[in-house]
This record gives C-alpha cells, sequence and structure tokens, in this order.
C-alpha cells in the first residue's frame, strides 16, 4: 500500500460521500450568492445616492467580506472527512462502522491519515481556489458602474484572496485534527461554525488578553483582514504561520491519539 | 390473527411487494421464507406500521397496526437487531418501550430475566454482541405480552443455545393459541419451527399453506424452496396449479 | 389515538434523560453560561458592560442558546443514529402524538436547564466584587428563558425534517447565527428571521430602529416553529420509516 493508492482511495471515499458533496456546494454556492446580493443591495444604495452605503466598507473589498463565512463549507468537509468514518451503518445495511474497512486496507495509522489530510488540503484547496476569486469577481461585476477593473483589484487586495485561501485550508484542517480526536462532529462543528459568527468566543478573548490574538482563527484572521480588527492582531505572515504552527499541532496530537487507538 | 390481501410496495422502481396475501393463523407458527431481497422485509414492515403500502391492506386482529391501541399489547415485533441507541442501558431501552404502552414497570425486570439479559441490564447497548441485541428485541417484544408475534430473521446472531431457546419460545407461544409469524431464509430453521408456510419470490408469494403441503413432492424442504424460488420454474408452477 | 399522550411524554423523557449526550449537553451549556455571565461581569471594563448582573445574564444568551439547538436535535435526531426509530414507532405507531410527545418531554427538560442557566449566570455575575442585581430586567430574562426554549424547539423541528444529526446541526446554526448577520447589510427583512425577531425577547435595546417589539418578535419566533413543526409532522408521518 503506498500514499499514493491510499490519497487516490481517499479522494474517491471524499467525492462520493454525500454530506462532502453538500458542504462543497454549501461552500461555493452560499458565498457566492451571498456576495450576489450583498454587492446588488450595494450598487442599489450607491445608485440612489445613499450616502452611508460606504460608511463601513469600500466597493474595492465587496465579496471579501464573505471569506470568513465560506469557511463553514471547509469546516464541515475538514468534520465529515473523519466523523463519516465512525458514523454507525443501518442494522440492515450490516451495521459496522467504515473505520473498520479504512483500518483494514490502509493498516498503518500515520499513512491513512496523511492521505486524508493531504486529500483534505486539495479538495479546500480547490474549493477555496475557485470560489473566493469567483465571488470577487461576481461581486465587482454586480458593482457595475461602482465596480473596479480587475487589475485595480489584484493590485489592492489580491493577498487577501489568496490569504482567503490558506485560511479555507488551514481552518478545514484543524477541524479534522479536532475531529480525529472527539470522533463526533457535533463538537467541532459547534465551536468552528459558532466561533465564525458574532458570537465569536475568541474573538471576545482579544479584548481580555492580547495572548487571543495568538489563537488560531484570530491568528489567520490577518490573512484575510476583514474581521473585526483587533488591537494587537498580527500581520498576515506572521498570521498565517501562527495558524499553520496550531494546524500542524494539532494535527500531530491527532496522529498520535489515532495510531495508539483501537479501532 | 394476521390478514395480509393485496399488498403492493415499489421502492422507486423497483417492485418490492407484489400482490402479496396470506394469513397467520393463531396457535401456529408460520414461517414467512424467501431469498435476500424477496420482500419479506418490506411486508413486515408495512404491516407494522412503518411503511405505507401503496395498495392492499395488512391487518393484525382487523386493525391496522398504526390503530391499535397500545400496539405492543397486541403485537411484539423483532426487526433485525434491538432498536435499542448504543449509548444507552439495556434496562433504560426497555423502561422507555414499556412506558410508552403503560406496561408495568414490573415486566423489564421479567423480560430481562426472561431473555437472560438480567446480568447486563446495565450495560450500554454499544457493549453488546450481536446476540446480546437480538436477546434485548426479543425481550422488548415480549414486554406487553402480546397475542401476535412477528419476529424478522430471529436466530441472526443466536448461539446453538440461543436458537434453541428462542425456537422453544416460538412453539409454546403458539401452542398458547397465540399467533407467531417469522420470517426467515434459513430453511432447516423453517423445518424446525414452522407449522405453516408462506413463501415469496420476487415481491410475489408463490406458495402458502401446512409445512407438509408446501413440501409435498420434493425431497425436502430445500429442494421445494429452490423449485418455488426459481422465476422459471414457479411460472410453470403457477400453470400447472391452475 | 393509538397510545395514552402521558404514556409518551413519560417514554421520552425517560429516553432523554437515559441518554448521556443529553446529561452532557445540559452540563456544558449550564456550566459554560455561567463561566461566560463571570467573564463579561469581571471583564465589562474591556468588553463594554455594565456593572448590572442582569445585563450580563443577558448577553449570554447568544451563546447559551447553542446549547439548547443541540438539545432539541438531539431529542429528534437520535432516533436516527442507528435503527432506534423503529422500536419506537412500533411502540408508538401514531407519529403526530409521537412528535408531540417528543416536543412535549424537550420542552419539559428544556424549561428548567433554562431556568438553572439563567439563575446561576446572574448569580455568577452577582458575586463579582462590583456587581450589582435590584431586581431589574426580570421581564427580559423571563424573555430569555422562554426564547431557550423556543430556539431549542427550531433544532427540533429542523431535526425532524431532515433526519441528520450533523445536518440538523449544520442548518439550524446557519440559520440562526451565520444567517442573520450576513443578511443584515442586504435587506431589512432579516428582522423576521427566526433568531433575530427571537432575539427581540430579551434584548435589552433594539439594535435597528426598524427592530420588532418584544411581542412582535416572541410572535414571529412563534409562526416560524409552527410552520417547521407542522411541516415536519406532515413530512413524517408521509415518509416512510
Amino acid at each position: 500500500m503506498t500514499l499514493g493508492n491510499a490519497i487516490a482511495a481517499e479522494l474517491r471515499k471524499l467525492l462520493t460521500l454525500p454530506s462532502a458533496l453538500l458542504a462543497l456546494a454549501l461552500g461555493a454556492l452560499s458565498t457566492l450568492g451571498f456576495a450576489a446580493m450583498t454587492a446588488s443591495s450595494l450598487r442599489d444604495r450607491l445608485d440612489s445616492g445613499d450616502s452611508s452605503a460606504l460608511a463601513y466598507t469600500t466597493t474595492m473589498e465587496t465579496g471579501f467580506n464573505l471569506i470568513p463565512m465560506g469557511t463553514i463549507g471547509t469546516v464541515v468537509l475538514g468534520v465529515v472527512i473523519i466523523s463519516s468514518e465512525y458514523a454507525a451503518n443501518r442494522k440492515d445495511a450490516g451495521g459496522g462502522r467504515q473505520i473498520l474497512a479504512s483500518l483494514t486496507c490502509v493498516p498503518r495509522r500515520g499513512v491513512l491519515l496523511a492521505a486524508k489530510t493531504i486529500v483534505l488540503i486539495l479538495v479546500s484547496g480547490v474549493l477555496g481556489a475557485v470560489t473566493i476569486p469567483a465571488t470577487i469577481a461576481l461581486s465587482q461585476f454586480l458593482l457595475g458602474a461602482h465596480g473596479n477593473s480587475p487589475s485595480a483589484v489584484v493590485a489592492a487586495l489580491g493577498w487577501r484572496a489568496v490569504g482567503g485561501v490558506v485560511y479555507w485550508v488551514l481552518i478545514s484542517v484543524i477541524a479534522f485534527a479536532v475531529t480525529v480526536l472527539t470522533r463526533s462532529g457535533i463538537v467541532p462543528l459547534i465551536a468552528f461554525i459558532a466561533n465564525l459568527t458574532l458570537v465569536s468566543v475568541t474573538f471576545m478573548l482579544t479584548k481580555l488578553t492580547p495572548l487571543a490574538n495568538y489563537l488560531p482563527d484570530v491568528a489567520g484572521a490577518g490573512m484575510v483582514g476583514v474581521f473585526h480588527l483587533t488591537d494587537g492582531m498580527l500581520d498576515p505572515l506572521p498570521g498565517g504561520l501562527v495558524m499553520t504552527a496550531w494546524a500542524a499541532g494539532l494535527l500531530a496530537i491527532a496522529a498520535r491519539v489515532f495510531a495508539r487507538r483501537d479501532g | 390473527m394476521i390478514e395480509i390481501v393485496g399488498l403492493t410496495k415499489s421502492h422507486g422502481a423497483r417492485l418490492a411487494v407484489d400482490d402479496a396475501g396470506f394469513t397467520a393463523a393463531p396457535g401456529r407458527v408460520t414461517g414467512f421464507l424467501g431469498p435476500n431481497g424477496a420482500g419479506k422485509s418490506s411486508t413486515l414492515r408495512i404491516l407494522l406500521g412503518l411503511d405505507h403500502a401503496d395498495s392492499g391492506t395488512a391487518l393484525i386482529g382487523g386493525r391496522p397496526y398504526r390503530q391499535l391501541h397500545n400496539p405492543l399489547r397486541t403485537v411484539g415485533s423483532l426487526l433485525d437487531g434491538s432498536g435499542a441507541h448504543r449509548s444507552r442501558t439495556a434496562r433504560a431501552h426497555l423502561s422507555w418501550v414499556a412506558r410508552s404502552n403503560g406496561i408495568p414497570k414490573a415486566r423489564v425486570r421479567a423480560v430481562l430475566e426472561e431473555t437472560g439479559l438480567a446480568d447486563v441490564a446495565g450495560k450500554r447497548v454499544g457493549t453488546f454482541s450481536l446476540g446480546m441485541g437480538q436477546r434485548l428485541g426479543v425481550a422488548a417484544a415480549l414486554l406487553g405480552e402480546p397475542e401476535v408475534l412477528v419476529f424478522d430473521e430471529p436466530v441472526n446472531g443466536l448461539d446453538p443455545d440461543g436458537i434453541r431457546w428462542i425456537r422453544r419460545l416460538l412453539k409454546e407461544y403458539a401452542k398458547a393459541g397465540r399467533t407467531v409469524l417469522i420470517s426467515s431464509h434459513l430453511m432447516s430453521e423453517m423445518a424446525e419451527t414452522a407449522d405453516d408456510l408462506v413463501v415469496i419470490s420476487a415481491g410475489r408469494i408463490v406458495a402458502r399453506g401446512p409445512l407438509a403441503e408446501v413440501t409435498t413432492g420434493y425431497a425436502s424442504l430445500e429442494e421445494a424452496f429452490f423449485a418455488l424460488t426459481d422465476p422459471a420454474q414457479s411460472s410453470r408452477d403457477a400453470r400447472s396449479r391452475s | 389515538m393509538t397510545n395514552d399522550f402521558r404514556n409518551v411524554v413519560a417514554a421520552e423523557l425517560i429516553k432523554l434523560r437515559t441518554l448521556p449526550a443529553t446529561l452532557i449537553t445540559i452540563a456544558v451549556t449550564v456550566a459554560g453560561a455561567t463561566t461566560l455571565a463571570v467573564t463579561f461581569a469581571g471583564g465589562r471594563h474591556q468588553l463594554g458592560g455594565s456593572a448590572s448582573s442582569a445585563e450580563a445574564a443577558l448577553r449570554v444568551v447568544e451563546y447559551g442558546q447553542i446549547g439548547f439547538i443541540l438539545l432539541g436535535i438531539l431529542a429528534f435526531a437520535t432516533e436516527y443514529g442507528g435503527s432506534q426509530i423503529r422500536a419506537t414507532l412500533t411502540a408508538v405507531p401514531g407519529r403526530t402524538l409521537l412528535m408531540a410527545g417528543k416536543a412535549a418531554a424537550y420542552v419539559l427538560i428544556a424549561a428548567p436547564t433554562a431556568l438553572l442557566t439563567l439563575a446561576l449566570s446572574l448569580l455568577g455575575a452577582r458575586l463579582v466584587p462590583g456587581m450589582s442585581w435590584t431586581g431589574e430586567h426580570v421581564g427580559a430574562l423571563v424573555g430569555a428563558g422562554a426564547y431557550l426554549v423556543l430556539v431549542g424547539l427550531l433544532g427540533y423541528a429542523v431535526a425532524a425534517l431532515v433526519r441528520d444529526l450533523i445536518a440538523a446541526l449544520v442548518a439550524t446554526l446557519a440559520l440562526v447565527l451565520v444567517l442573520p448577520p450576513v443578511l443584515a447589510g442586504v435587506t431589512t427583512l432579516t428582522r423576521y428571521l427566526p433568531s433575530h425577531a427571537g432575539t427581540r425577547m430579551y434584548e435589552l435595546a433594539p439594535a435597528l430602529p426598524e427592530d420588532l417589539t418584544p411581542v412582535q418578535g416572541a410572535v414571529t419566533l412563534t409562526a416560524w416553529l409552527v410552520l417547521a413543526l407542522v411541516t415536519g409532522v406532515a413530512l413524517f408521518a408521509k415518509r416512510d420509516a
């Protein structure tokens, strides 16, 4: 069993999993849909001469502000790629859990986990690399006369689009690593979905202690730059590195636990 | 008394049950025999009110299952496994089942004893073996001291001891004048247990009657079964009988 | 009526309280809410709060609602974790009766949990030096308790529609937490979204001038619930198990 075969198998497994396909559709379509609505509404307000329309935003960053919300798709992806292994089958389908089949096919735990991680990075990376530029292009198109030229947007904020893709990938890897530990998707889904909204506990913590700026999602937010900005927020590069370190660290813990655990 | 008349059910384009009809009489063990996917479970699921029939009726004591008052006091059923949530204990599972039909709590202890699960009553169902899960399903079926038992593949996962135990249970139940309907694809099991036989193949009832009558002209039940459930053979059979 | 309604509720109560996940959810919700209330009270200078313990307790609702949503989802979705739904439907074949019994059992567990959550949050905040409570905002606290119970029913209804724990969780959290802020910039109709309307039952000041009154908010949330539950019951009765 080579890593290559394991990766090919995991890729097929993921892309034939209905909940994973739903997560992909959810991530792409909801981001595009909400971007379309936001851009259209902004254009209407600008057309009607509403002076408050640009109080909190610019025409340049329209679409970018939906990057954080879109992580819901990659978070679900990271959770179901492993939680689906532990879900019990219906009795009339023979019962049992897929993890047993997976472990008998790829007995080396490290290889199995590495294959899953690589597939996850690949799929959420492609999802981000397609969705995020499409969202920004769609937003600029729908702004009509108020839109900016592609080159101007790329020059001013292109780094944020790249940061957005990296953020989507890293958050899905972190969600994955946590789910390897919990085996059930409930806790990671609640934690990551709730945390990307207004009731974000991690952003609240940044107001209490500067150390919270080093929490994975807060640190990575610097790469995207459109979250609630906090005092002491890390710059894109160090922020991205801190988030990557979290992902790597959590993966290492997950791998250790996964290798020692009985199926 | 179980009466099934003109029952038809399709799953999408596939016809799972095709104009099926038979009765299971009190005082008899009726065996419901057929290969996997022949429509046994589909028929039993409709009989127990789990699925809707496209047409036809399935009645227990003259009423559809969904209209029975406190149904577990009339019908005890077992459809593969216990249906207990894996993180609940056996006792907790039986407690809610009993409560939902107003069955006294004392019955929980009684069926735990009867099925040999008293020692593991406090263990989570997720830790059970296949056989223990099957016993728990039987325990739930016996809770309401029902007049009718409907068991789908009851010997599934049981050890020889368990098989003998369930055979005796079913026979004694029928001997007391109650109705017992069991499905299986195991011929030896049916030959041992059943008084009457209903054979289903590709959704259609291909034979029914007392065991001896159905197997007349064949060397064994097994030969009868293959002759009856072979599509080409069974159509010839139907012609010759009509 | 196939079964006695009281028996159905009692059976569903046994189911809920013998499920470890329920007890863990309740414990984590209450403990988490109290911790947050203490955090809001202790960090009120940085987090922009007053010395009112009631305000600190009310701020917790936004977070605490997640526990109630999960509780509502568990009440229905655990039926589909294995084959328990079969055992349930052979015991209680009346679909409407079963849905009603489950909802009643959820409310009987959620209501005391809501009371405990808010009472301990209030007490926890009050014990922080410098905090006070002179009986203010009692109406809002009652509204908060009612909201917590109702928002969990929304999770219950969604679970009945999708019949899967993970899907129900993602859908309800998206509906309650993600959708309102995302749509807020686009349309003022967000005030009619279930969570945004329900928030008005306990929020001290309207977030937007066009927001609903607390009573309107409660009515709107209830209307959503009725719609979702009626659809859930209809689908549940129509579907094969």
